[in-house]
């Protein structure tokens, strides 16, 4: 079973990402800040991540660097509600980038897509 | 002393008498000097009788007179008493005893020192004394002096000395000839003893012998005598020259019977040099009476005393006249440097001559230029010779037309009887005689003539004509003067008209420089143009060009409409007086009122096109030059429908000119007044209308600022409208990215809900909702955001046509859902574009979007590309535009901008055309401007960004949209996106 790590500062997302994510097959983790998350992919090792962008303390583009340079190959998806971010170089170290919607049918799209490639 | 005692004292001093060793005639000089010492005389003198004649001879003098002559030697009349004489500083005593003279001892001095009874005394017993020496004297040889003889002799020279004078001191007290000639005749009476005397003078012009000075009972008798030369003992003694004496008279040959009592005359000629100046005689009636030589030789001598006298005072006369002369002339020409009343001048000029010369008439003849005639303009004369027969004559006739075409004087003798005077009869009739005429010259050229005359034969002399030539002259200078002067009064005439048209112009032009709006400046210019106090036409109708449509087009129009509307204006006008400037204020105070005339109205209507043929007023446009009809009504250039409208007979047109281009035409009348248009007036009308044409040009220029200035005020208040939106932008994209999240927590536990109560109701139903309207909210979000956020295309290389092929996949279960029939004509060969596919898929998707929300029921969907290559692209988004993406409000669509070019945007570039076309009915041409227009939605799901998302990322692209709209059909939106500028914005983002 492949391994999700969902980070997001917002409990309600996470919830609902994990509950839909694993609904869809997978087993999902979650971090509600770029230090947990970076200790879980220690421990988690996981297949995927998605990361939010802004989060207190440490942003989703600093904790996609930082994972990036130990897990190259890991596939991360950028999941945030700016469209902005997209012109951010920071981000374009991201497999996808993704605005958040009620409607989880694209991220699965993407995830299924990453997953699958590996 | 006695008389005797002193006498002797006196002889004794001189010795007694003459002694041996001193020469008898020296001894007689000691004598006199010692008298003449003695009796403080002037002169003091001996005279002894030689032999038996009755002749006293001067044996010894002592005084100032040179000894001699006449005074050498004395007559003595016999039969005279022996005795002393005494006379005015006379006293003589003779040498005598009892019974014979010897001579004569004489003294001097002034008159006013009387002699004494003393002196006589003493003179007298000297006198006795010197007998005795002197018969001792004489005793051998010496001749014997006869007493009476010799002391008559003494006595009559002493009278004559006296008299002489006298007579000379008389004379040559006086200057004036009257004076002198009376002195003259009166010295003659007293020398000769005789009752008549007179002076009579030569006149060199009559050659007659005409009365000077008598006196005696003849004396009134001669007063009017006039004699010839040769006639009488005068007349003979004036022609011969030669004094002669007529002791017979009445037996000579000479006797006149008008003097048949005269018994004997005596008379000499007095002469100047060679000159003879006239004749002095006199006559008795006395019976036995006698003229002696002596008499002859006295008169004689008072005669060229007499001569030096009158001539003294004929020169001193002739002074007087000369100086009159002088002052007449100076006067004359003080007259003419300060008078510029030539009138004047001439009236002085011929009065001093009148006056100076002694004239009958004078008059002055002026040629006029205008008639070629000329004309008498002053004369002055005796009264009886009025009227003048002649006041004109041409050049050429008479002596006054002769003399002015010759340029020469001319002098008549007697013009009654001279064929060259042309009032011959009228000389006869009034007894014009002598008659000078002179040219008045001013410099080489004849400008009149003076005509003089007398009505004596007397010819005018050379002085005379002298004096003529002076007046002539000044009376040309004078003319001269006044055609200088009206010559320079003319240009500073001129010279005031052209400061007033100067100053009119300037008052103009200061009420059109102040006037920037274009229908204020036309009634600026046209109140100028009619104002009496500008150039005073009657009516005037300013046409300006249009140069798009190439014709000239009638602005306004100024004037009455009739004639009794004219003299209404006019006499209201003249009960004001009103500057230009005040009227001119006023006039365009009224503007918009009042401005509705009938002329207006006619003014209004022209439109004249701009081509030959076209009438005048497109003539003189075209050509540019001012042109005057004179005869409007035949002139073959008239254009009826045009000027032929005017109904006037003459006007004039005149372009106006701004940097070398005609720019309108000011068409002028004087329908009312009738007054002709000038040459002048066409001028200064051309001057006006250059400076109106600079002002109405100004003016254009004026108005298209104003225009660019309001463009400016647009964009500044859409500028501050699209800041507001922008801050608005700012603040929905924050509210939006708090408001995200929470909807994709509740939109998606939502759709967990809908999926867990499926077959659940009410409850599916109530998930159902929440999802969906949360799948609203979110659509509204995900396009504030698109709006908010700065379009900077990530540009890749991307197929255009999978990308549109992407987005109809989108679509798919729609469009077959809706009945929707798919056409896609993807005619583009090189498809793949740099762009960024996000931006161009989400604009295609809102487009497809849209056409498919236009055919709920069905209909075509037709997306298609394809290369254009055209002039004039879209405006490109600046990267200086404000942050949020502000653009211009309102349709700006090519449709509504189709003339606007871009700049920097070379034309006939390549552009890359998408087209979505739906077949919807299209939309109302109502909002078709609006369509653009952020938050403009006709749809009650809309959000109004979707097309507004489309342009703005059409225009980051470098590209843009428009629309075409078929009402009634349907509508396609058109998106272009330039490829050569893609490739370079491409490379520069890679």
């Amino acid at each position: 079973m492949k391994r999700i790590l969902v980070v997001d500062d917002e409990e309600a997302i996470r919830f609902l990402y994990r509950e839909e994510l694993q609904e869809a097959g997978y087993r999902v983790a979650v971090a509600a800040d770029g230090e947990e998350a970076l200790r879980m992919v220690e421990h988690e090792r996981p297949d995927l991540m998605t990361i939010d962008i802004k989060m207190p303390g440490m942003d989703g583009i600093d904790l996609l660097r930082r994972v990036r340079e130990i897990y190259r190959d890991l596939p991360i998806i950028i999941c945030t509600a700016y469209g902005d971010f997209k012109y951010d170089f920071g981000t374009w170290a991201s497999d996808a980038y993704l605005t958040k919607s009620a409607d989880l049918a694209e991220l699965k799209g993407k995830i299924h897509e990453l997953l699958g490639r590996a | 002393m006695t008389p005797r005692e002193q006498a002797e004292q006196l002889l004794e001093e001189c010795g007694g008498g003459p002694g041996p060793g001193m020469p008898f005639w020296i001894w007689l000089q000691h004598l006199a000097a010692r008298l003449r010492d003695r009796f403080r005389a002037r002169e003091c003198a001996v005279y002894l009788r030689h032999g038996e004649e009755p002749r006293l001879t001067l044996w010894a003098y002592q005084g100032e007179a040179i000894p001699g002559g006449e005074r050498a030697s004395r007559r003595l009349d016999a039969g005279a008493g022996w005795g002393l004489i005494r006379g005015s500083g006379v006293l003589a005593a003779p040498i005598r005893d009892a019974d014979a003279c010897l001579g004569l001892l004489e003294l001097c001095r002034d008159p006013e020192v009387e002699f004494d009874g003393d002196e006589v005394g003493t003179l007298e017993a000297v006198a006795s004394g010197l007998y005795r020496p002197l018969r001792v004297a004489f005793r051998s040889g010496c001749p014997l002096l006869h007493g009476c003889e010799v002391y008559e002799q003494a006595r009559q020279r002493l009278a004559e000395m006296s008299a002489l004078r006298e007579i000379g001191q008389a004379i040559t007290a006086r200057l004036d000839l009257p004076a002198v000639l009376e002195a003259v005749v009166a010295g003659a009476l007293r020398l000769l003893g005789s009752q008549h005397a007179q002076i009579i003078l030569w006149d060199e012009a009559s050659q007659r012998l005409r009365y000077g000075a008598a006196m005696g009972p003849e004396a009134e008798r001669v007063r009017h005598q006039s004699l010839e030369l040769g006639r009488g003992v005068n007349g003979v003694v004036a022609l011969t020259r030669q004094p002669m004496i007529l002791n017979d008279y009445q037996a000579s040959a000479y006797a006149l019977p008008e003097f048949p009592d005269v018994v004997a005359t005596i008379t000499v000629p007095v002469l100047f040099g060679e000159r003879l100046l006239g004749v002095l005689h006199s006559h008795t009636t006395e019976v036995g009476k006698r003229f002696s030589p002596e008499d002859l030789r006295l008169l004689q001598m008072l005669a060229d005393q007499a001569a030096i006298a009158i001539e003294n005072a004929r020169l001193f006369d002739e002074a007087c006249v000369r100086s009159a002369r002088l002052n007449a002339l100076s006067q004359l020409s003080r007259t003419v440097t300060s008078s510029l009343d030539i009138q004047q001048v001439f009236d002085e000029a011929v009065r001093a001559a009148v006056d100076l010369l002694e004239l009958a008439l004078a008059r002055v003849y002026v040629f006029q230029e205008e008639t070629g005639l000329l004309q008498l303009r002053a004369s002055a004369g005796a009264a009886e010779l009025l009227p003048y027969p002649r006041q004109t004559f041409r050049p050429g006739e008479g002596g006054v037309g002769t003399v002015f075409q010759t340029r020469s004087a001319m002098t008549l003798r007697d013009a009654g009887t001279d064929p060259r005077y042309a009032e011959q009869a009228w000389a006869r009739q009034v007894g014009v005689k002598s008659v000078a005429i002179l040219p008045l010259l001013a410099g080489e050229r004849a400008v009149g003539v003076l005509s003089v005359s007398r009505r004596t034969p007397r010819a005018f002399d050379a002085e005379e004509i002298g004096l003529l030539n002076s007046f002539a002259q000044h009376a040309a200078i004078a003319i001269e003067n006044a055609r200088l002067f009206s010559e320079a009064e003319r240009l500073a005439q001129d010279n005031l008209l052209r400061l007033r048209q100067i100053s009119i112009l300037n008052e103009i032009g200061m009420a059109m420089q102040g006037t920037m709006q274009l229908d204020a400046l036309l009634r600026v210019i046209l109140t100028g143009v009619t104002f009496g106090g500008g150039l005073g036409f009657n009516r005037a109708i300013l046409l300006l060009v249009d140069e798009t449509r190439n014709v000239l087009e009638g602005r306004m129009g100024v004037g009455p409409a009739s004639g009794e509307e004219a003299a209404r204006v006019w006499s209201a006008l003249g009960s004001t007086t009103r500057s230009l400037r005040e009227a001119v204020a006023e006039r365009a105070a009224d503007l918009g009122q009042g401005t509705d005339s009938d002329f207006d109205r006619l003014a209004r209507s022209l439109t004249i096109p701009l081509r030959p043929g076209a009438g005048v007023l497109a003539l003189s446009a075209l050509e540019g030059r001012p042109l005057r009809i004179a005869e409007a009504r035949t002139d073959p250039r008239i254009a009826p429908e045009w000027e032929g409208r005017l109904e006037v007979d003459e006007f004039a047109c005149v372009p106006m000119v701004a940097k070398g281009k005609v720019v309108g035409l000011i068409v002028v009348d004087n329908k009312f007044n009738r007054k002709p248009i000038t040459e002048e007036d066409l001028e200064f009308l051309s001057v006006f209308a250059t400076q109106a044409g600079l002002a109405v040009e100004s003016a254009r220029v004026y108005a298209r600022l104003e225009e660019a200035s309001h463009e400016v005020q647009r964009s500044h208040h859409q500028l501050l409208h699209h800041e507001r939106l922008a801050a608005l932008g700012e603040m929905a994209a924050h509210v939006v990215h708090e408001i995200r999240n929470p909807l994709v927590s509740i939109g998606g536990f939502a759709r967990r809900l809908v999926r867990r109560l499926l077959d659940r109701e009410p409850e599916g139903q109530y998930a159902r909702i929440i999802a969906r309207e949360v799948e609203r909210l979110e659509r509204i979000v995900r396009d504030v955001q698109g709006l908010a956020r700065e379009l900077r295309p990530a540009r890749v290389e991307t197929d255009l046509h999978t990308l549109l092929q992407d987005c109809t996949v989108l679509f798919a279960e729609r469009i077959s859902k809706q009945g929707v029939e798919l056409r896609m004509e993807l005619t583009e060969r090189a498809s793949v574009l740099s762009l960024d596919p996000v931006q161009v898929k989400q604009a295609v998707v809102n487009l497809v979007a849209n056409a498919l929300e236009a055919m709920p029921a069905g209909g075509t969907l037709t997306i298609a590309t394809r290369t254009v290559r055209e002039a004039g692209g879209p405006p490109v988004e600046s990267s200086t535009g404000p942050p949020g993406g502000a653009e211009p409000a309102g349709a700006e669509g090519w449709t509504a901008r189709g003339i606007d070019r871009p700049p920097g945007r070379p034309p006939g570039e390549e552009w890359v055309e998408i087209s979505v076309g739906d077949t919807g009915g299209g939309i109302p041409e109502a909002i078709l401007g609006e369509v653009f227009n952020p938050f403009f939605t006709t749809k009650e799901a809309g959000t109004g960004l979707g097309l507004t998302l489309v342009r703005r990322i059409a225009r980051a692209h470098g590209g843009e949209v428009r629309v075409e709209n078929r009402p009634g059909h349907g509508v396609t939106f058109r998106m272009r996106l330039p490829r050569a500028s893609e490739a370079r914005r491409g490379a520069a983002a890679a």
